[in-house]
């Protein structure tokens, strides 16, 4: 049995272990934020969080998240929108949106670790994050402008 | 724009417009994970109490009900085509609520391919409202006694500014509904100088959801009792199962039955690919046993097709005359004086869409109807092919448009759609069909092939004073 805590929910999970954190989420739990883009850790749109760390959930095994906390976009809310959700909506980043879920556990991952990552340090922290609309502009700005909120 | 006009216009005039309790249901369409006890291709527009075309209702608690019936996969068209009849209605946008039409013809073509839903729908968006306003200031009018041509629209209300008389839309609805809906030629459109929101600049409908992870794309769509499928197709398009062992596929933990496919008949046309199934609890398991399929396959009579020796032919023709589709001036008289001369050969390959979100569907076959959720450019399409597939009537085909992850045309074939519906026609549950990364970069309608010959003399001066281009493809329908 494996124990973890997803969204500060205690979870136990019986079966495979071997069973990526991403379909546990969503099969399972229910939680479709998280997004399949291509089951290999490369497009980041399954991107959520691992004692706060960004991690691809279609890579992730339910073996590795046991005794983990694990956070997901939909915890991301707490009195309203997180301030990145915010910065996203100000700078009106998604087109298609698929990705963004993704984008935005990155961002917030980036931004709790670093609190004014310069132009560089976006770019390295964003780029396994794709976007096949193309968005990136919008969320290297959005990523600033929530850096000032953060701040 | 006319014809669609017409189809609203007949729909109005045989009845269905004025319901006698008004349905508000305070949750966007798309969420709306069941058919309920509803007509299934209704919309809460058509059963408000103004309903003047299939686009729009209007209800008495001042509701504004907006039917986007082109598929939302990124350029907000959801939201630019609802904004546009809530611009010529006078509407508070706060008040307007977008639903997701369904697959059905009364909205005119749905298929959202080619960069065109504002261009083409516009028109009959901006009537829409016009239509409404209309009915709106007429209905005012009566009940005040004064000439229509007095009063005028403001946010959501009509004025009579003589006389300081207001009057909202939704206080309006009833009288309004009871009156005949106007002739085109009667419609005056609001001068540019008085829009509101066209052109102002607006973000999309959806933008709360999206940053959320609550927006429902097709690969977020449930049901109760859903299973889930993943498909080995043929590995050569056209190809069969000979035979096939799953003994080691329904050993895999979660994985409940393997199901075939039927292999298409002539070309794909958008049938499903063929294959066989595994249907499992959930996605991980249903990848895992297809891993573990022992298929023996018949490739069938494109086994022996080669991308190389087709490109080669393609480049070979190219080197060669051609059928001349535009000649000016006498390009061989300038090559053969010499001088600089260049040739080059370009290719382009065979290139797959690859959208972030993949081929996915939902699909529920129960008493004899089949209820789709799928990220579909073109649900009539998926109505067309679905009905086919399962020898049912195109009515009793309910296609439910999420979100699409985006699209770029390879979402308006219904293949991938097809085949969940086949699956839970045989399953007898509902099934979720999941494309991989994989299948769906192998499985593509992919964008043709074509090679290019060009040839260009250049002057003293540098500038081209001879130019030869040779473009040598399949045509289109060679897919399909």
């Amino acid at each position: 049995m494996i124990q973890l805590k997803v969204n500060g929910v205690e979870q136990s999970f019986g079966s495979e272990p071997e069973m990526p954190l991403l379909w546990y989420l969503r099969d399972v739990l229910g939680l479709t934020g998280s997004k399949f883009g291509c089951g290999v850790g490369l497009c980041g749109a399954c991107t959520v969080h691992v004692n706060g760390q960004a991690t691809r959930s279609c890579v992730t095994t339910m073996s590795n998240v046991a005794g983990k906390e694990v956070a997901t976009i939909e915890s991301l809310e707490k009195n309203g929108l997180h301030p990145v959700q915010k910065a996203w909506m100000e700078i009106n980043v998604p087109q298609c949106g698929y990705c963004q879920v993704g984008q935005i556990m990155q961002a917030v991952a980036l931004l709790n670790g670093k609190k004014k990552p310069t132009d560089r340090e976006i770019d390295e922290a964003m780029s396994g994050n794709i976007c096949r609309c193309g968005t990136y502009q919008r969320i290297r700005a959005a990523i600033k402008a929530a850096a000032g909120e953060m701040a | 724009m006319s014809a669609i006009e017409n189809v609203s216009r007949r729909r109005f005039l045989t009845g269905g417009i004025i319901a006698a309790g008004a349905l508000v249901l305070g949750v966007r369409y798309y969420r709306k994970l069941s058919s309920g006890d509803k007509l299934p291709h209704d919309t809460n527009a058509d059963h408000a109490t103004l309903h003047p075309s299939v686009y729009l209702g209007i209800d008495p608690d001042s509701t504004v009900w907006i039917v986007a019936s082109r598929s939302e996969m990124g350029t907000t068209s959801r939201t630019t085509l609802p904004l546009v009849v809530a611009d010529e209605l006078d509407a508070d946008w706060k008040r307007v609520k977008i639903e997701q039409a369904l697959g059905d013809s009364r909205y005119g073509n749905q298929n959202t391919d080619g960069s065109h839903s504002i261009r083409s729908f516009y028109d009959a968006m901006r009537e829409a409202g016009a239509t409404a306003r209309f009915m709106l200031i007429q209905a005012a009018a009566k009940e005040w006694g004064v000439p229509a041509t007095e009063c005028e629209t403001d946010l959501h209300v009509v004025v009579h500014r003589s006389t300081n008389r207001s009057a909202g839309y939704g206080e309006l609805a009833t009288a309004a509904a009871k009156l005949p809906v106007p002739k085109r030629e009667e419609l005056k459109l609001k001068p540019k100088s008085a829009w509101r929101y066209v052109g102002k600049g607006q973000v999309s409908y959806d933008l709360e959801a999206l940053v959320t992870g609550k927006a429902i794309y097709g690969t977020d769509a449930r049901v109760d009792g859903m299973v889930y499928a993943s498909v080995e197709h043929p590995p050569v398009l056209g190809g069969k199962v000979k035979s096939y062992d799953d003994k080691e596929a329904l050993k895999v933990a979660g994985v409940r039955q393997t199901v075939p496919i039927d292999p298409f008949q002539q070309a794909p046309a958008f049938q499903p690919l063929g294959g066989i199934a595994v249907i499992a609890d959930n996605t991980w398991a249903a990848f895992q046993g297809r891993k573990k399929l022992n298929i023996s396959w018949d490739n069938g009579p494109n086994e022996t097709y080669n991308s190389d020796a087709y490109k080669n032919e393609l480049r070979a023709t190219s080197h060669n005359p051609c059928k001349v589709v535009r000649n000016i001036g006498d390009a061989d008289a300038v090559f053969a004086k010499g001088g600089k001369v260049y040739e080059a050969d370009y290719y382009v390959p065979l290139l797959a869409h690859a959208s972030m979100e993949l081929m996915v569907a939902l699909a529920e076959f129960k008493n004899a109807k089949a209820t789709l959720w799928a990220p579909t450019q073109n649900p009539q399409a998926v109505q067309d092919i679905v009905s086919k597939e399962l020898g049912i009537s195109k009515e009793d085909v309910i296609c439910h448009v999420t979100l699409l992850g985006g699209g770029f045309g390879r979402k308006s074939k219904p293949d991938y759609v097809a085949e969940a519906a086949v699956l839970s026609q045989k399953v007898g549950r509902p099934v979720k069909v999941v494309w991989t990364r994989e299948d769906d970069i192998k499985f593509d309608y992919y964008n043709a092939v074509a090679s290019m010959y060009m040839k260009a003399a250049l002057g003293a001066d540098g500038k081209p004073t001879a130019w030869l281009q040779r473009s040598v493809f399949p045509p289109i329908p060679s897919i399909f």
